[in-house]
């Protein structure tokens, strides 16, 4: 059928991708200026230590060899150690993916069910207070600085209130309840960024559509007006803001390397930064490598959920 | 006829340009006019050393003498940001000039000369842009080593993708405009139709995304510099402030407060200014 | 007694500040299974007198007076919820672009069911039975399998006939069409004339308001004619009256241009001179800056409508006396 033809496409479309992305990681290690053994082991650098990074890296052998030995190695799910704690990064991303995904999930259920019906709302009556309200989250949302917010909340909802706590977090398995209070704050800060843009987009594409024709036959059918906006107009105004909560979805997995930072969380992002910070490269790599695959993931559900939504190119 | 084909084929390029015409606009490029001057002028504006230490004057709150307070070594409070802002601009405005320095040649050739010229420039890009950009600076950034010259390098090559497809887009489409082919028929060289025709009248939407990027810049460098991965003591940074006020927050709030709203207040200039030349640059919407 | 009633609809437009009366004062009346024109140049209301009927103006546009009387019912003193009601099932509407009328998200069936489901409470399976039986009523081949099919997926003239089917779903009292074939083909626009007017032989209690700028559809079509001008209803009559003794000026300056034989395609000619602007009509009759026989008095007074013959009236001073 045709969806199934353009769903093929789409997915060889990604495979040039994936494998530039799988260049840019295994170059960002030789980017590093000098021997980068040296600056991994940094002052507990011996021969042999040096000698055993080398062998790892690959870094004797030719670009390409090293590039190949690399990718064998990331796709047999051998990505390497932590080199100061010599635990596998495979068990270090396992420990970590979980508090990433669930805090960008709570991120993403947040700010829509924050904007998307304030964009409703905004596009059905302009210039009320629900649309000056979005215009306003609009701007200052993709303005505020996610960190900055972060330490708001922390300094004003934690802190001083004492509502909720600043830092730290809890595994949903011991205590779902301190599971989601630690992981509130960070998700309206990450929730911030993503709410502001799909406010703007869900209000432009409600008022565009509210202004077609069929909008107004549907009116003249007698549907009642809450089906009018939901149903139909929402219906077709979502491709576009599906399309931005899909693109901006990358925003929440890179807010998340910030906001774990802020919050103390240990998921994906924390992980990446600290390693960073201690130039512990091989674990920069599987993290740079394992966020960037959920995007390119996400990018691909958000085209195929435009599929599905647009019948004129499930019909080709 | 004839003077219908004349005038297509001289069509001039029309700048409707004028930023009093949108109120977003013109108020962004005030505020931003504003914030630069602040910036520019630091040494005579500010009305302390912004690095001098008062050891009698510490946790001051703001008042007449101190408009934002002191920290916790009697540092004023106004100063640092006047002085963080010099390093905010200069990292807003360096990279997206270096973004679109590097992105506009490169995107004018993939869309105007296209063919294998298009996918060599590219693909390279859809590999960059397909990490989540935060993600990909700091990875630079860590590998290339912190540095003011190097964040703003990082950042430019991280946005570079974006200059490029939005300037090969608009060069696609006014390629294929019929005063381009009116030029090319009077023999018109390619270089002189790319440079001349094409160029002139597809920047538009380069300058809107131009506007954006030094927003996202400067939240960029505050963000690595909060975590520790951007600008360096003992160089001004509003990111290292908030990361410093950290610690003392509970006792000055102020020192957390001013400078995370000085950062806001200079991204929110920039969007502000390219909502409002989107609005006079290009009516039709889109982008 | 008639089945719709209108009585000095009045509709306002607001722009800078600045009020244009678009229907100024329009009184017609209609009767079951009759179907009445409504004939003017664009842009003199006629449209929006259509949807004043319904009352689904713009937000920018309100109705300032005026009673739309349907079967012994004041539809503007209806509450919204009482109005939505009617709408779809007691009148209904076919607008005139088939092609952005319906929503392409949807199937046509599920547009069908709808209507059927909000009005008539109608379970899933029955509105989509009664859904087939609408399509074949307006003759779209293999309704079954083409319930599932999506607007874009039809041409303009199939569209058109799924409008219908929806308008005709709840067996309105009152089919309000406005320039239901404009935008469609020729040969198209015969096949969907043709079903209109069987439609109206078979379902005699339906009254059809036909809005058109097309004197050739009018004359296929309609019993009774009315004529707008400015926002004004100028004249109104029996199709023959009309046709062959226009009372009006402007009336016999549309027929005029009129080849007698050729009625196929009669899109009205041009008249010499503007439509005049809502937002500052002339004073007088609204007609007399561009009318032939105008004299002294047409600029001062404005003409309420003369009866001409039983049945037959025209808003002018020449029929003043008559």
């Amino acid at each position: 059928m045709g969806l199934a033809r353009f769903l093929v496409r789409r997915l060889l479309l990604t495979v040039p991708v994936l494998f530039g992305m799988s260049v840019v990681v295994f170059l960002l290690i030789r980017l590093v200026p000098g021997d980068p053994a040296q600056v991994i082991l940094g002052l507990r650098a011996t021969p042999e230590g040096l000698a055993a990074i080398h062998r790892d890296l690959g870094l004797d052998l030719p670009l390409h060899r090293q590039y190949a030995q690399w990718l064998t190695h990331f796709l047999t799910g051998n990505m390497g150690q932590d080199y100061r704690s010599h635990v596998p990064v495979t068990v270090l991303l396992r420990q970590r993916l979980p508090v990433t995904l669930e805090l960008a999930a709570l991120a993403m259920l947040l700010s829509v069910v924050v904007a998307i019906p304030l964009g409703v709302a905004a596009a059905v009556r302009r210039g009320g207070p629900a649309d000056r309200t979005a215009t306003l989250l609009g701007l200052v949302g993709i303005s505020i600085p996610d960190f900055w917010l972060a330490i708001m909340l922390i300094l004003f909802v934690a802190l001083e209130l004492g509502a909720l706590p600043s830092s730290g977090f809890r595994p949903a398995a011991e205590d779902l309840l301190g599971n989601l209070r630690s992981l509130i704050l960070p998700a309206v800060t990450l929730a911030a960024g993503l709410a502001a843009v799909v406010v703007r987009m869900t209000r432009a594409s409600m008022t565009e559509v509210l202004s077609r024709e069929f909008i107004r036959f549907a009116r003249a059918k007698g549907v009642r007006e809450r089906l009018v906006v939901y149903k139909h107009a929402l219906r077709n105004a979502s491709i576009p803001i599906i399309t931005v909560i899909g693109l901006q979805s990358g925003y929440l997995l890179g807010g998340a390397v910030i906001v774990e930072q802020v919050f103390d969380l240990p998921g994906l992002g924390s992980l990446t930064v600290n390693a960073t910070l201690e130039r512990n490269y091989p674990v920069v790599q599987a993290t740079a490598l394992v966020i960037g695959l959920m995007f390119v993931a996400v990018n691909l559900a958000t085209d195929v959920a435009y599929a599905l939504l647009n019948p004129r190119i499930r019909a080709q | 006829m004839a003077t219908a084909q004349e005038s297509l084929a001289f069509a001039p390029r029309r700048r409707r340009f004028s930023l009093a015409r949108s109120r977003n606009a013109s108020a962004g490029a005030l505020l931003a006019g504003l914030l630069a001057a602040a910036a520019l002028f630091a040494p005579a504006l500010a009305p302390a050393d912004p690095t001098a230490m008062d050891f009698q004057a510490p946790f001051r709150g703001p008042s007449r003498a101190h408009f934002f307070g002191t920290d916790n070594f009697g540092r004023d409070i106004f100063s640092r940001v006047l002085y963080g802002y010099r390093t905010s601009l200069l990292v807003g405005t360096g990279s997206a000039a270096l973004a679109v320095a590097a992105g506009v040649p490169l995107g004018l050739a993939a869309g105007y000369v296209g063919g294998v010229l298009d996918h060599i420039i590219m693909r390279p890009m859809d590999a960059l842009i397909a990490f989540p950009a935060i993600l990909l600076t700091i990875a630079l950034v860590g590998v290339m080593g912190t540095s003011t010259a190097v964040l703003i390098a990082v950042i430019a090559i991280v946005y570079v993708p974006i200059i490029i497809r939005t300037m090969r887009a608009s060069a696609l489409a006014v390629r294929a405009e019929p005063f381009v082919e009116g030029a090319r028929a009077r023999g018109a060289s390619d270089l002189r139709l790319a440079l001349r025709h094409v160029l002139p009248n597809a920047i538009d939407p380069v300058l809107i995304q131009g506007s954006i990027l030094m927003g996202i810049a400067i939240l960029i460098e505050a963000a690595l510099s909060f975590l520790g991965l951007g600008t360096q003591p003992p160089h001004p940074s509003l990111g290292l402030m908030l990361a410093d006020g950290r610690d003392i927050m509970r006792d000055a709030p102020w020192v957390v407060v001013f400078p995370g709203l000085a950062i806001m207040l200079a991204v929110l200039s920039f969007n502000l200014l390219a909502d409002g030349l989107r609005d006079v640059l290009d009516p039709k919407g889109g982008a | 007694m008639s089945l719709l009633s209108v009585r000095d609809l009045t509709t306002e437009f607001a722009t800078d500040g600045r009020r244009a009366r678009v229907v100024d004062g329009v009184s017609f009346d209609l009767a079951a299974g009759e179907i009445l024109g409504l004939v003017g140049e664009s842009g003199c209301g006629k449209s929006t007198t259509g949807f004043s009927l319904l009352r689904l103006l713009p937000p920018n546009a309100r109705i300032a007076a005026g009673e739309v009387w349907l079967d012994g019912e004041d539809l503007l003193r209806k509450t919204d919820e009482e109005m939505r009601r009617i709408r779809g099932s007691r009148i209904a509407m076919v607008f005139q672009d088939p092609m952005t009328s319906l929503d392409p998200a949807f199937p046509v069936g599920d547009q069908i069911a709808e209507v059927l489901e909000e009005h008539r409470g109608m379970g899933r399976a029955e509105a989509t039975a009664e859904a087939v039986r609408l399509l074949r009523l307006v003759g779209i081949p293999s309704a079954e399998a083409r319930l599932r099919s999506y607007p874009h997926e039809f041409s303009g003239g199939m569209r058109q006939r799924i409008v219908i089917a929806i308008t005709l779903a709840c067996d309105p009292q009152v089919l309000i069409a406005d320039e239901p074939t404009t935008a469609l083909d020729v040969t198209i626009q015969a096949q969907i004339l043709r079903l209109l007017r069987a439609l109206n032989t078979e379902r005699r209690q339906t009254g059809i308001l036909l809005i058109t700028h097309d004197l050739g559809v009018v004359a296929q079509l309609c019993h009774r004619v009315a004529v707008m001008y400015a926002g004004e209803i100028v004249e109104t009559g029996e199709i023959e009256a009309i046709f062959t003794q226009p009372a009006h000026p402007y009336t016999q300056a549309l027929l005029g241009f009129l080849p007698a034989r050729a009625r196929g395609r009669g899109d009205l000619p041009a008249i010499e001179g503007a439509v005049p602007n809502p937002f500052a009509y002339p004073g007088g009759c609204r007609f007399h800056p561009r009318c032939g026989r105008a004299f002294a008095d047409c600029a001062e007074v404005h003409p309420p409508p003369f009866p001409i013959a039983p049945g037959h009236s025209a808003s002018c001073l020449l029929h003043r006396h008559a």
